[in-house]
């Protein structure tokens, strides 16, 4: 893949940015924006381009979310696609064509090389910031080389941190000993709950107990209960009968005491009471009828001395009422007084109001000035009229003197203008200037761009390499085409790398045969194997012997016999053993025979390759031979081709320059032919118009400028004679309408004067009066008004109160006299003050009579009950000697003391009975009395008191047996009402969940450390050689040939480590042993390797270097940027920066043609 | 006409499983549940005024051994009492095991059948006629309803049976029966328990299972409770399910599919947990969040797992009004896309998890030691592929992801 635009059409801050990425050569793209630029903006286009706009851009700030566009033109193996991305998460990427058709996301993403953004980034993108800690983290991986190749090669600098962290996730959820990872915590309190749980537990057997318990104790505390109660009665009976006993002796004595009075008659219990009442009543009611007889008689004398008036208090209501009304009375004979001083004062404003009026005629008749409203109303809208009709003759007046004045004027001034001259010549002589340039400048500004072309050119030509002719033969020049060129590339390349092919096939082969000699060398070593050969070799020379013995032996030859049969026996063990040997030892024998026959192979394939080797480099000097001669008809001794096409470009570019400088000479000449012709145009023109001879030095612009000056004096004065020719016909017609105006509002004020005059003739004022007189008039009339009302209303009330005072006046003396008293001639309140006085004192005589008389009667009353008293208790006594048996009241009292004896000793029998029946506990007083015989009365405080004790003990008993019963009862109640195992249990189960589920936490974090292990063991194992291969070169690159060569060795742990090599005595240094800046470099080479190994064989993806040449010094950074070019061999490569100085370095240390520079702003 | 309710297995004090307990959950709500669902039925049978209640076996664990929750089942019972409500009871496998069983006297409105062999109870006033046995033992392998009497005449014939029926998945095969003997006994309706979830083997005559009175973890999920079943003079029944549950456990199916992040994930669950909670009106709670479809947010999920699952917390803390437990995050989701294989290390890492899923011994070389004896238990439950589905995501992330990037 390779992005050959990226069109930053609405995006950050870009509008329509356009990066061609599309060169035959370069693919280094180097894009150089300052601070600000919109570098980093231009790197998240190329990733949102690829991979969509996220939702939360922070892009979006000049263009708003939905106008986003970000084009995007790739080159793939399917094809060259140009699409533009919108933002959104559905069918964000368009088509670039007309149709802007929806590109299906599944051919997209088929299009790109890996699906993940976050991957494409980790794996095609590298920035300073991750070269640091990558560097530091080669450093971190020890001598994990697996780790070191992982993190480096897959940009995931991060590895180690994650490893790391991992461990640190898991270990804060669970440590062997620790109590204070999560896992830790919460078994230990799962622990404590488990306690809880079983602490809380009330077991069935403990429950069985208490409750047995409880029902034994509650059985002990019944029967001692019982006990109890039988102690206690017993005592209660003791405690009854030793009470009873002297009661008993009593109630024998009280029986013997009654005997004497049994013939003595049992008398009421209110008999003695009846007696004293009888006897002593009547003399008690004797003194108060005495008493009651001198109390009537002294009342009947104050009733005698009370006089009454009848006269009057036969009046007292009519009294009473005209009492109660000479208030009232009073008060309206004061107001009248009142009222008529107010009566007085009116009628003399009255008069005085009428006297302004100016009428002659007296109060009384005034009412005949009075206006009705409606002659009022029209009188004050009459009024109100007037000024607005004066005005509209004023104003029209005002406004015709005005327009009068302004046609003069303008007639004054249309006559005082000059006439105007024609100018259409001099405007025919100005339209020869093209509009809008001015010519003299344009001439001025080209002749320097001429001059400046020019000796660039002249600069170019001379600097181009091998060059030595004119600039013109340089465009005439028949130079190869740069497809030959590519050509010739190609096939230069072919041969160098067919060469370098071969060369390497010939090292193999020098490698492999020194290999076989060295296996030959030890098998032989080890013991010499003997061959075919040799076996052949021993059997021939055995066979040889024996056919000689043969014939010896047939022909009867005279030989040395012991020492041919010595030789023939040697011949024979030697095959013998030869053969067994051949036989024991074939693995070994078939091992060498291989080798042997490799070792020929060998020879002749070396021998074909050097013979390939000489006709590759005979075939390579023949194209060099045909390369010069190409060049040679241009007089140039070419370089390679690589060279020579830039040099073609600065030729094109060249040959461009020189047409652009013939150009812009031939445009010079033509503009000053212009100017000449404008100028002898236009000075005559303006010479005439203007009356002045023109100055020929003067700047045509200058020329211009008054030519125009001129000809828009003439326009003006002639728009202006117009305007005042208008102006007056204006004027004539407005001065004919304001004339018709006037006269229409003249007629209006002499209609108002008329009506005004008929308005205001009934009206006591001049039949000249302005509305503000007659409105003054009115104002006073209606004063007076109010005043004869006022003074009618007064006069009214004063007659009213007159009439009532008189009224009550007659009615006082009318009373008076029916009462018949001799009142002296007064006011008639005097009068009827008196006679209420009067009244009052007759009224407080009256009820004293009236409380006299009852009293007299009450007493009558009482002293004829006391009478009747008397002889209703001499009756009483006879009835209480027929009762008692007695034949005189004097016997009375004897027997009523005989009486009282007997009655008290029966009461006293009666309440001992009584007692001893409550000590009888329910029995008769003869079953007590037998119960009483069969005790020992001394016996009875002692057995009382064995009993008290006894009861005593069973109490404390039974309290011990309580105190037991409520104790298990607590017990049982705690446990049933103590938080129940079951919510116990409940806590125990969130901390098993908890447990639980931070163990699955536990369980992930673990397992993803050993997964991630082995991960980077596995890659390890597989991309060791292929990546350390690569990264060697870039590395000897990267570190200006500081170190050579990277090599993995082995360490004490058997660990394989990675080894920097160094200096001519090739000195091993591990990571350790680097300097911070070359680890950097150290990633930075792992890294190139392993991009440029993945584009190779899984084909190009553009590889983007954010700023990575930030914190390099000039040589790192120029060594880096040259890295970068031999990597972008293999694949496209961006490299962002922002250093202007980093653009110097390219120009100086990469190849020309390799790179390109793209400013971002 | 009459009516009664139907309940077993209560499983009294038998704990919830799977709670992990956190800042804002509803701790005190749910504490106690199996007791104050057994309040809840003894509520219901007294305020719809039941003629009597049946008890279909399991009132608590096997295990357990605390005689407190058998002193507050005695207790519920008191209150039945005075209600004058009796109660039908026999033991089921777990009552059987237990102890407790054979020490706790239980009030006189409650007549706990025998275990020796089938009794029949009457209620002569009601015309009803119980049949029952309790279990022996545990393990009662035998056909109990075999030997249940035979319908009395005229009376509304009730069979009380703790049986697993023909057999139900997840629950011990005890004393098992056909569905066409239990028919041809004649009954008017057979009251079983020990099959937890509520369902009827056969609706004429009614043979019904009520479910547990409350579900215990999450595979107990939806509403629990009893049945009230109302019988006419014609013999004619209806009844009705009455949830009786403090804790209601329900499996929250949150669909990520096409979420740009986990925001948006949250976003999603903001939206779906009020239709959640109007499905249950003031019912408290525990839901299992499986989230589940393609999202750009997998990776993510998958690495910070914990935090998202404090999120999701707090929106039910938020939005649930205290009556809401995240229970468990359970991630079941998938990247966007076929994730291709790289070249590199981070393909090769990808290489050697495919090649892990297809090799049990190494990946079981690699659980080796992982997890202390202690908790041992947990790793060999879980899902082996789901596991390195989970720490495929965890690793892309931390090597990949933002955080990795900074």
């Amino acid at each position: 893949m390779k992005i050959l635009n990226l069109d930053l059409i609405a995006y950050g801050p870009f509008t329509a940015k356009s990066l061609d990425l599309r060169h035959a050569t370069a693919n280094l793209h180097i894009l150089y924006g300052p601070n600000e630029a919109g570098k980093s903006c231009t790197l998240r286009a190329l990733s949102n381009a690829l991979y969509g706009i996220p939702p939360h851009t922070t892009d979006a700030f000049l263009h708003p979310s939905e106008d986003l566009r970000i084009g995007l033109t790739l080159d793939s193996p399917h094809g060259e696609f140009a699409v533009v991305r919108r933002k959104g998460r559905a069918n964000s990427l368009r088509r670039n064509d007309a149709s802007e058709s929806i590109f299906p996301p599944a051919e997209w993403a088929a299009l790109l090389p890996v699906e993940e953004r976050e991957l494409f980034e980790t794996m095609f993108g590298v920035d300073h910031a991750e070269i640091a800690n990558g560097g530091k983290s080669l450093l971190s991986s020890g001598s994990d080389l697996g780790a070191m190749l992982f993190a480096a090669a897959g940009g995931v600098e991060r590895l180690r941190a994650v490893q790391v962290a991992l461990q640190e996730s898991a270990d804060d959820l669970y440590s062997k000993r620790g109590s204070r990872p999560a896992i830790n915590k919460a078994m230990s309190a799962l622990k404590d709950s488990l306690a809880t749980v079983k602490n809380s537990m009330l077991l069935v057997n403990e429950y069985k107990g208490l409750r047995d318990a409880i029902a034994d104790t509650d059985a002990q505390s019944h029967k001692l209960e019982n006990e109890i109660s039988q102690a206690s009665l017993e005592q209660q009976r003791l405690r009854r009968l030793q009470q009873a006993s002297p009661l008993m002796a009593k109630r024998r004595q009280r029986i013997e005491q009654l005997k004497p009075h049994e013939a003595t008659r049992t008398l009421a219990r209110d008999f003695e009471d009846r007696y004293r009442k009888a006897h002593d009543n009547p003399l008690a009611v004797e003194a108060e009828s005495k008493s009651l007889t001198r109390d009537i008689e002294s009342l009947k004398g104050r009733i005698d001395t009370t006089p009454v008036a009848q006269a009057i208090l036969e009046r007292e209501s009519e009294i009473d009422l005209l009492y109660q009304q000479s208030g009232a009375v009073k008060k309206g004979a004061d107001d009248r007084v009142r009222r008529q001083q107010t009566l007085d004062d009116t009628r003399v404003d009255a008069v005085a109001l009428l006297k302004s009026i100016g009428g002659e005629i007296l109060v009384e008749q005034a009412a005949e000035l009075r206006v009705s409203d409606p002659i009022q109303k029209r009188i004050l809208t009459l009024g109100k009229s007037k000024e607005a009709k004066e005005l509209a003759v004023t104003s029209i007046t005002h406004d015709l003197e005005k327009v009068r004045a302004e046609q003069s004027r303008t007639i004054a001034e249309r006559v005082g203008l000059p006439a105007a001259v024609d100018t259409s010549a001099l405007d025919k002589a100005l339209a020869l200037l093209p509009p809008g340039r001015d010519l003299e400048a344009e001439h001025s500004s080209l002749s320097k761009v001429v001059a400046a072309a020019e000796s660039e050119l002249v600069r170019a030509v001379s600097a181009l390499p091998d060059w030595h002719g004119t600039r013109d033969e340089l465009a005439s020049a028949a130079a190869p085409l740069p497809e030959t060129v590519s050509e010739f590339q190609a096939a230069f390349l072919q041969h160098e790398a067919d060469e370098k092919g071969l060369l390497s096939n010939r090292t193999k082969l020098k490698n492999e045969r020194d290999h076989v000699e060295r296996d030959l060398r030890r098998i032989e070593q080890e013991q010499e194997v003997p061959t075919e050969h040799d076996l052949g070799s021993s059997r021939t020379s055995r066979d040889s012997q024996w056919r000689f013995i043969r014939q010896a032996w047939l022909e009867v030859i005279a030989v040395d016999g012991p020492a041919l049969a010595s030789s023939f026996e040697t011949c024979v063990v030697t095959s013998d053993q030869i053969a067994d040997r051949l036989r024991r030892e074939a693995a070994r024998v078939s091992e060498k025979a291989a080798l042997l026959v490799r070792r020929e192979q060998l020879a002749e394939q070396s021998a074909a390759s050097d013979l390939e080797i000489n006709a590759e480099q005979r075939a390579t000097a023949e194209l060099q031979l045909e390369w010069e001669s190409r060049w040679s008809k241009v007089g140039v001794s070419p370089r390679t081709p690589t060279e020579m096409q830039s040099w073609l470009l600065k030729r094109d570019a060249i040959v461009k320059q020189l047409a652009v400088v013939q150009q812009s000479q031939a445009a010079l000449a033509s503009l000053q032919e212009m100017v000449v012709a404008i100028r002898q145009a236009l000075i005559p023109k303006l010479e005439v118009i203007t009356g002045v001879v023109v100055d020929q030095a003067t700047p045509l612009s200058s020329l211009t400028a008054q030519a125009r000056h001129a000809v828009a004096g003439q326009v003006e004065l002639r728009q202006r004679k117009a305007a005042l020719q208008a102006d007056e016909q204006k004027a004539v017609r407005v001065i004919e309408d304001l004339g018709e105006r006037l006269r229409t509002a003249n007629s209006a004020l002499s209609d108002w004067k008329q009506d005004w005059r008929e308005a205001t003739a009934d009206l006591p004022v001049r039949p000249e009066a302005s509305p503000e007189e007659v409105e003054a008039a009115l104002d006073l009339i209606r004063s007076l008004m109010t005043k004869i009302d006022e003074m009618e209303k007064l006069k009214d009330r004063i007659t009213k109160l007159a009439r009532d005072e008189a009224d009550f006046t007659a009615k006082v003396v009318g009373a008076v006299e029916a009462a018949g008293l001799a009142l002296q001639p007064a006011s008639p309140f005097t009068a009827i003050q008196t006679l209420n006085a009067e009244l009052q004192k007759n009224r407080t005589n009256r009820d004293l009579l009236r409380t006299l008389l009852g009293q007299v009667e009450t007493k009558e009353n009482d002293l004829r009950h006391s009478q009747d008293q008397i002889a209703r208790c001499h009756a009483l006594l006879a009835d209480l000697c027929t009762e008692a048996g007695a034949a005189d009241p004097v016997t009375l009292p004897t027997l009523i003391e005989r009486a009282a004896d007997k009655l008290a000793i029966t009461t006293a029998l009666a309440e001992l009975e009584d007692s001893l029946l409550g000590f009888a506990a329910g029995a008769t007083l003869e079953q007590l009395a037998v119960e009483l015989e069969a005790l020992n009365p001394d016996e009875l405080p002692s057995r009382i008191d064995g009993l008290h004790k006894q009861t005593a003990t069973l109490q404390t008993k039974k309290a011990t047996s309580h105190q037991s019963l409520g104790a298990f009862r607590q017990q049982l109640k705690e446990k049933e009402t103590a938080d129940s195992a079951g919510q116990s249990a409940d806590d125990v189960e969130h901390l098993r969940s908890r447990i639980a589920n931070l163990t699955e936490e536990y369980l992930r974090f673990r397992l993803a450390a050993r997964i991630l292990a082995k991960a980077v063991d596995r890659y390890r194992e597989n991309n060791q050689g292929p990546l350390l291969k690569t990264a060697a070169p870039l590395f000897r690159q990267l570190t200006g040939e500081s170190f050579h060569d990277l090599q993995v060795d082995w360490n004490e742990k058997s660990e394989a480590v990675l080894m920097g090599i160094r200096g001519t005595n090739q000195k091993h240094i591990g990571v350790d042993g680097m300097s911070e800046a070359t680890l950097d470099q150290l990633f930075l080479a792992l890294r190139l390797a392993f991009v440029s190994n993945y584009c190779d064989s899984k084909g190009p993806v553009p590889f983007i270097a954010d700023d990575v040449l930030m914190t390099f010094d000039d040589a790192r950074a120029t060594a880096a940027l040259q890295a970068l070019e031999t990597l972008s061999h293999h694949t496209q490569v961006l490299l962002f920066t922002h250093h202007h100085h980093h653009l110097e370095l390219a120009r100086q240390g990469l190849t020309p043609d390799a790179y390109r520079i793209h400013h971002l702003n | 006409m009459f009516k009664f309710i139907h309940a077993a297995d209560l499983h009294l004090d038998s704990p919830l499983r799977g709670l992990e307990r956190y800042e804002g959950a509803p701790v005190a709500e749910i504490r106690g549940a199996t007791r104050r669902a057994l309040e809840n039925l003894v509520q219901l049978a007294i305020d719809e005024a039941v003629q009597f209640v049946l008890i279909a076996g399991d009132v608590y664990d096997g295990d357990w051994r605390d005689a407190g929750t058998g002193l507050y089942f005695v207790k519920q019972m008191a209150r039945l009492r005075e209600a004058k409500i009796p109660v039908y009871l026999i033991s089921g496998n777990h009552d059987a095991a237990n102890k407790m069983t054979r020490e706790l006297r239980f009030p006189d409105n409650v007549k706990q059948f025998s275990a020796h062999k089938p009794d029949t109870a009457l209620i002569p006033e009601l015309h009803v006629a119980i049949h029952a046995q309790s279990y022996a033992t545990a393990d009662v392998r035998d056909n109990l309803a075999e030997d249940y009497p035979k319908p009395v005449p005229e009376a509304f014939n009730i069979g009380l049976l703790h049986t697993c029926g023909a057999g139900a998945p997840g629950h011990e095969p005890y004393a098992p029966c056909t569905l066409a003997e239990l028919i041809a006994k004649g009954y008017q309706y057979w009251a079983l328990g020990h099959v937890h979830t509520a369902q009827a083997l056969c609706e004429d005559p009614p043979i019904v299972f009520p479910g547990n009175v409350q579900g215990r973890h999450i595979r107990e999920p939806g509403p629990r409770g009893c049945l009230l079943v109302s019988v006419d003079e014609r013999h004619r029944i209806t009844r009705e399910f009455m949830p009786l549950d403090v804790l209601r456990w329900h499996l929250c199916e949150l669909d990520s599919t096409g979420a740009a992040h986990t925001a948006a994930v949250i976003e999603r669950f903001v939206k779906l947990l009020p239709e959640v909670l109007s499905q249950h009106p003031g019912q408290t709670l525990a839901l299992r969040v499986r989230v589940s479809g393609a999202t750009a947010a997998h990776r993510k999920l998958n690495a910070e797992r914990t935090a998202f699952r404090e999120q999701l917390q707090a929106v039910g803390v938020d939005l649930g009004n205290g009556a809401v437990w995240i229970e468990k995050l359970v991630i079941d989701t998938q990247p966007e896309g076929q994730a291709a294989m790289p070249e590199g290390p981070i393909g090769e890492l990808k290489r050697y998890l495919v090649d892990l899923r297809g090799n049990d011994a190494e990946l079981e070389a690699l659980l080796k030691d992982l997890l202390p004896p202690e908790l041992q238990a947990v790793g060999e439950t879980a899902d082996r592929l789901k596991l390195l589905d989970e720490v495929e995501a965890l690793l892309m992330e931390r090597l990949l992801g933002a955080e990795a990037a900074q």
